[in-house]
C-alpha cells in the first residue's frame, strides 16, 4: 500500500507534463549519474543546471569528461545522498546495481538504465533514448547526427583499402569477439578482428598460444595506460605477448574512449582508423615479410 | 619382536619407499610431457617433443618453452612446496589437519602479496612481492606455533587457523579497497583460489629460487620430526635440538609457500590430501614422507593445471585452487570425522 501511495503522485506527475509537453512547470528533471558511463553521457547530453551530481569515477583516469566534471558534485552511488538531493532521474548501468534499483523503486524515483551496446548503432539508441528522458531530444538528434557523419567519413577513407587483421588485448587479460562494441570499432575503422573471425563472441581472451599461432598484423591494446597496479595487469606483461606485437604493429587505444559504450566510441573508431592508414601504408612490407 | 625382524621390516620400509619415490617420480615425468603437450592449440606427441629438443618451428618453440614450460615448472614447484610443507607441519605440530591453506599461512602470505602488489612496492623492487609475502607467511606460522605449543588440541590449531585466515582475507580485502585502483576488489578471487595462467619466466625466476631453498630447509627437518614424533621429552632425550626444528619448519615453510603464492595465488588442500593418501605406504616416520609427499604434490597440481586448461575450451579458465578444494574439502571432511573422537 505504502509503495503505491508513492507511485500514485509520481505518475500524475508524468501524465500532467506528458500532456503539457517541453512547457511541463517542473522542467526538465534533475538528475544524477552513478556510473563512469553515465557521467560521459549526461556531460554530452543534459543540461548543466539539472545535472545534481556525478559518479565518483566522473573524476578517475578513465573519465574522459573528467576537466568539466570538476564542477559538479560527486556521489558515491549510494541511495541516501540520492534521496537528500531531491533528485527526479538516476543514470546507472543496466548490469548490476540491482539493488539500487530496487530502492530507488522504492522511493518513486526514475532510473535511465544504460545496457551494455554492442554496437555504434546500440549507443545511438541509447542516446535518443536517454535524451528523451533529460527532456533534451534535440541534442540527442544532433548528437546521434555528428557520430553518424563521423563514422561515415571514415568508413569512405577506408573502403576499397586492405583490412588487415587485428587482434584486441586488454590489460587485466579480457578481449572482444563477435557481439562486443570494440569489435564493431575495430571493423568500422577497416579492420579484420581476428577472434571475430576465429568463431569467438563475447568478451573472452584468445589463448596467447592461439595468437602466437595465428598472429594478427595489428594488435590493439587499451587499459595498459591506466597506472593502477593490478595482479591481471602484472602477469600480462607476458614476454610473449610483448614479443607478438612488436613483429606486428601495437595500437594503444586510450582506455578512457571505451571502459563502456557510450558515443565517444566513435572517438574510438577515428583513433583505430588513423592506425589502420598508417598500417596500409606499409601494407606491402608486411605481407612480404608474413610471406 | 627380535633384533633381526626389527632390521628386516626397517630393510623392507626404505626399499618400499624408494619404490615409491621413484614410482612418483616417473608419474611426475609423465605429468611434465602431458602438461607441455597439451593447451590451447593441439600439437602432436611428436610436435611436442621436437619443440622441447629445440627441431620444431619457432611458432610451436615459443608455445612449448615460453608459454607451457613455465606455468608447468610453476604447477609442479608450488605443489611439491604445499605437498612438502603439509608433511612437516603435521609432524612439526603433531596434528593430522595441519596444512598450510587450513591454518592460515596461504591467506596470509596473500595479504603480503597484495600490499605489495597493489601499493606498488613490487614495481620499484620486484623481488619486494615475494619478499612480502613470505613476511605475511612466517608472522602467520610463528603465531601458529606459538598457540600451538601452549595448547596441544587438533581443535584449537584449526580454529586459530580459521580466525587467521579470516582475518588475513578480509585485510587484503581491505588493502585492495584503500588501493588506488577501483577494480583491485574484483581480483580478489585470483588470491583466494590461485591461478599459474599466463605465467612467463619472469614469475618463475622470482619464485622458483625461494621455494627451493625453502623446500631444502624443509627437507633437513626428517630425522628431527622423526624425534619428535616421540614426543617433546623423548626428542630432546635423544638430543634434537627441538629450537632448531621449530626455525627450520617456519624458515621452509614461509619460503616455500611464501613464495608460491606471491605468484599463483593461495592454493588449498595440496598439503592435506597428499601426506595422508602417502602415510600407509611410507609408515609413520615423518622422514620417510617428506620426499614422497614432495613429488605427490608436484602431480597432484600439475594434473590439477592440466584439468583446468582440459576444462577450459568453452570459457574461462578454473582457477586452480577451484580444482584442488573440490579434491580436498571432501577429504578434509573425511579426516574430520575420523579424528572427531580424539579432537579434545
Amino acid at each position: 500500500m505504502a509503495e503505491r501511495a508513492l507511485i500514485w503522485p509520481g505518475l500524475w506527475l508524468v501524465l500532467f507534463c506528458w500532456g503539457a509537453g517541453a512547457a511541463c512547470a517542473a522542467g526538465p528533471p534533475k538528475v544524477a549519474s552513478v556510473s563512469l558511463c553515465g557521467d560521459q553521457y549526461l556531460m554530452m547530453l543534459a543540461d548543466p543546471g539539472q545535472v545534481v551530481s556525478l559518479s565518483h569515477q566522473s573524476m578517475s583516469p578513465l573519465s574522459y569528461v573528467k576537466e568539466r566534471a570538476a564542477s559538479f558534485p560527486r556521489n558515491r552511488g549510494s541511495v541516501e545522498e540520492l534521496i537528500l538531493s531531491d533528485v527526479e532521474l538516476v543514470v546507472l548501468n543496466a548490469y548490476g546495481d540491482t539493488q539500487l534499483k530496487r530502492i530507488l523503486r522504492k522511493f518513486g524515483i526514475d532510473y535511465f538504465e544504460l545496457p551494455l551496446g554492442e554496437t555504434i548503432g546500440d549507443v545511438e539508441e541509447t542516446v535518443i533514448a536517454l535524451s528523451q528522458k533529460l527532456g533534451r531530444e534535440a541534442e540527442g538528434h544532433r548528437l546521434v547526427g555528428r557520430m553518424k557523419k563521423r563514422v561515415e567519413a571514415v568508413s569512405r577513407s577506408a573502403q576499397g583499402g586492405a583490412q588487415p587483421v587485428a587482434l584486441y588485448f586488454r590489460s587485466d587479460g579480457g578481449g572482444a569477439g563477435a557481439g562486443t562494441f570494440v569489435d564493431d570499432a575495430i571493423r568500422a575503422a577497416g579492420f579484420r578482428n581476428l577472434q571475430r573471425d576465429l568463431g569467438k563472441k563475447g568478451w573472452g581472451t584468445l589463448p596467447l598460444e592461439q595468437a602466437v599461432m595465428t598472429p594478427p598484423d595489428v594488435f590493439v591494446t587499451s587499459f595498459f595506460d591506466t597506472p593502477y597496479q593490478s595482479v591481471r595487469g602484472l602477469f600480462r606483461y607476458n614476454p610473449v605477448f610483448w614479443e607478438l606485437a612488436q613483429k606486428g604493429t601495437l595500437v594503444q587505444v586510450p582506455g578512457k574512449l571505451w571502459p563502456c559504450s557510450s558515443p565517444l566510441l566513435v572517438n574510438a573508431v577515428e583513433f583505430l582508423a588513423r592506425a589502420h592508414r598508417e598500417t596500409g601504408s606499409n601494407d606491402r612490407e608486411m605481407s612480404r615479410d608474413g610471406g | 619382536m627380535t633384533a633381526d625382524s626389527l632390521t628386516m621390516r626397517l630393510a623392507s620400509r626404505r626399499r618400499a619407499n624408494w619404490q615409491l619415490n621413484a614410482a612418483l617420480g616417473a608419474l611426475l615425468l609423465v605429468l611434465f610431457l602431458v602438461s607441455v603437450g597439451i593447451g590451447y592449440v593441439s600439437l602432436s606427441l611428436g610436435d611436442t617433443l621436437a619443440a622441447l629438443t629445440g627441431t620444431a618451428g619457432e611458432k610451436l618453440q615459443t608455445i612449448v618453452w615460453e608459454l607451457r614450460l613455465p606455468r608447468t615448472l610453476l604447477s609442479m614447484a608450488i605443489g611439491s612446496a604445499l605437498g612438502l610443507a603439509g608433511a612437516v607441519l603435521q609432524g612439526l605440530l603433531r596434528n593430522p589437519l595441519a596444512e598450510p591453506g587450513i591454518i592460515g599461512i596461504s591467506s596470509s602470505a596473500g595479504l603480503g602479496a597484495v600490499i605489495a602488489l597493489y601499493f606498488g612496492w613490487s614495481m620499484a623492487w620486484p623481488l619486494a612481492l615475494p619478499a612480502s609475502a613470505m613476511a605475511g607467511a612466517a608472522i602467520a606460522t610463528i603465531i601458529l606455533y606459538i598457540v600451538a605449543a601452549r595448547s596441544g588440541s587438533v581443535l584449537t590449531l584449526i580454529l586459530l587457523g580459521v580466525a587467521i585466515s579470516g582475518f588475513a582475507i578480509s585485510l587484503s580485502s581491505l588493502a585492495m579497497n584503500l588501493s588506488p585502483n577501483p577494480w583491485a576488489v574484483s581480483e580478489i578471487l585470483f588470491w583466494l583460489m590461485g591461478s599459474v595462467k599466463d605465467r612467463s619466466f619472469y614469475e618463475v625466476n622470482l619464485a622458483l629460487p625461494f621455494i627451493l631453498i625453502g623446500s631444502a630447509v624443509l627437507m633437513s627437518s626428517g630425522r628431527a620430526l622423526d624425534a619428535l614424533s616421540l614426543g617433546e621429552e623423548g626428542a630432546q632425550s635423544l638430543g634434537v635440538d627441538l629450537r632448531r626444528l621449530r626455525v627450520l619448519a617456519i624458515v621452509g615453510t614461509s619460503a616455500a609457500v611464501g613464495a608460491g603464492v606471491a605468484v599463483a595465488g593461495t592454493i588449498g588442500f595440496v598439503g592435506l590430501v597428499v601426506p595422508h593418501l602417502l602415510r600407509p605406504v611410507t609408515g609413520h616416520m615423518p622422514s620417510r614422507l617428506l620426499l614422497p609427499s614432495a613429488l605427490a604434490g608436484a602431480c597432484l597440481l600439475t594434473a590439477a593445471d592440466i584439468g583446468v586448461r582440459l576444462l577450459a575450451n568453452s570459457g574461462p579458465e578454473l582457477h586452480l585452487g577451484v580444482v584442488t578444494s573440490l579434491i580436498g574439502a571432501p577429504f578434509f571432511f573425511y579426516l574430520l570425522f575420523k579424528v572427531g573422537g580424539s579432537m579434545r
